[in-house]
């Protein structure tokens, strides 16, 4: 996730601001999140496990997908783009 | 303003020809008679390198077909190039006056695994591990939760293709399927099955496009670009405000009505990868106000008898979904349509059609309208 001094938050890595067009955007791994919804995804792409569970989760008020091999509701902790029950890893 | 003056299409489905035998097939007999005549070709394609492993793709088909002085190009917007390689060309139809464009994907060399991994690509790589296919699930999911939505009305869109795609002897699939069978095929993503998706196809399209002022020199049925409407969205699909709508298609649609001064169609032809999609895009494009989609699928508005007939040809539903070939697709539908030539699938009375070719997940939207008059 990106941050930027004039208050944005991003999911994914930008070369400017989107608000307020500043370069220095600093990148950041989300430690935890809350749960907005979980599906399963039983065909996915080549290189990846054949099944898991998908997760959308919010973080600072962005949303952001995430993995997770069983189903997962509440606040999560992310570890490496994973969605991990609190008390796991 | 430009016309549609000739069209071809190719069967779409898993083809044993190559990418270079496609794009000849659904443009033969347009080269046959127009060589002399055209000006540019636009190959619109996205893969290629990826399914193929050819590059410069629209050199190689001008030369197979022997136009090898014709000048060309290609058109890369994911599963929406077809609609920007003709936004293109309406464009550019002042200075080349006569633009052949081809449409072809060939992807039945690589397994689903590997076409998921390909198209995912286009996703930032915090969402790759979700696939577009999934993408759409959440979607499903959401838009049930907000309008009350029932899950059958969702599954009814593939009932409803399917049946349209039995009646278009170029479509991939060509069989009715039930609700039922539609809601006992394989979960792909939660909620949504394989019947609900498009196919892995093979196949190519492709228009000749003349300004309006010469096209009745080719044919007396002329089918006019009447409006053309493109409209972006964030990449980042989830910092997206609303997961239940496409805004890029509203203002694509709304720009290409203004252009046109229509302010309604007689048909259209969606981009429904997955069925969720034609439900979201249908209120989009101003059939249905927003989480009122599902209700006019249940209530057969959608069908082709109905009053607002969508996907006649079977949608990349049940017709399938050659990335590159099937915004074209979509224009060769809507040019049979307008012409009263599209048989057992005649939208009766179809003298306006709308068009929605999309790139990604409503990355990029390209909305055409079309029409029997300039």
């Amino acid at each position: 996730m990106i941050s930027c001094s004039c208050g944005f938050i991003g999911s994914e890595r930008r070369a400017l601001c989107p608000r307020c067009g500043s370069r220095d955007l600093k990148e950041f791994d989300p430690e935890s999140g809350v749960v907005v919804e979980t599906w399963k995804l039983n065909v996915t792409p080549e290189g990846l496990e054949e099944s898991y569970y998908l997760v959308l989760a919010e973080v600072k008020g962005v949303k952001i997908i995430l993995t997770s091999t069983e189903p997962v509701q509440g606040e999560v902790i992310i570890q490496g783009g994973k969605a991990l029950k609190r008390g796991v890893g | 303003m430009p016309a549609v003056v000739a069209a071809g299409l190719t069967k779409f489905g898993k083809r044993k020809e190559g990418v270079l035998e496609l794009a000849a097939e659904a443009s033969l007999d347009i080269v046959s008679k127009f060589a002399h005549e055209i000006d540019l070709v636009i190959v619109s394609n996205s893969y290629s390198g990826e399914f193929n492993g050819t590059s410069g793709l629209n050199n190689l088909v001008t030369t197979y077909l022997s136009m090898d002085n014709v000048p060309s190009f290609r058109v890369d917007n994911t599963s929406g190039s077809g609609g920007t390689a003709i936004a293109v060309a309406n464009f550019m139809v002042r200075r080349f006056k006569r633009i052949l464009i081809i449409g072809v994907e060939k992807m039945s060399e690589r397994n689903t695994r590997q076409v998921t991994k390909v198209i995912s690509s286009l996703l930032p790589e915090g969402e790759r591990a979700a696939s577009l296919p999934s993408l759409a699930a959440l979607m499903a999911k959401l838009y049930m939760k907000k309008y009350e939505a029932s899950r059958e009305s969702i599954a009814q869109v593939a009932v409803k293709n399917h049946f349209n795609g039995a009646l278009n002897p170029f479509a991939h699939i060509q069989k009715r399927v039930s609700l039922e069978e539609v809601l006992s095929s394989p979960v792909i993503a939660e909620p949504l099955r394989l019947y609900e998706y498009t196919p892995i196809s093979d196949g190519a399209a492709s228009l000749l496009i003349v300004d309006d002022q010469e096209a009745e020199s080719f044919t007396d049925k002329p089918v006019y670009i009447k409006g053309v409407g493109m409209s972006s969205d964030t990449s980042y699909v989830t910092e997206r405000q609303e997961l239940t709508a496409i805004p890029s298609v509203r203002e694509a649609t709304a720009i290409a009505k203004r252009e046109a001064k229509v302010d309604r169609v007689d048909f259209a032809e969606l981009h429904d990868m997955a069925t969720i999609l034609e439900i979201v895009q249908s209120e989009e494009i101003g059939f249905f106000k927003r989480g009122e989609g599902w209700r006019g699928v249940m209530e057969g508005i959608t069908e082709l008898g109905g009053e607002k007939p969508i996907n006649p040809s079977g949608g990349l539903n049940s017709k399938g979904h050659p990335i590159g070939a099937s915004g074209v697709a979509q224009v060769v539908e809507a040019f049979l349509q307008i012409r009263g030539e599209a048989g057992q699938r005649q939208v009766k009375g179809a003298r306006t059609g709308l068009t929605l070719s999309m790139a990604g997940f409503g990355n990029c939207s390209t909305v055409l309208i079309l029409g029997d008059e300039p």
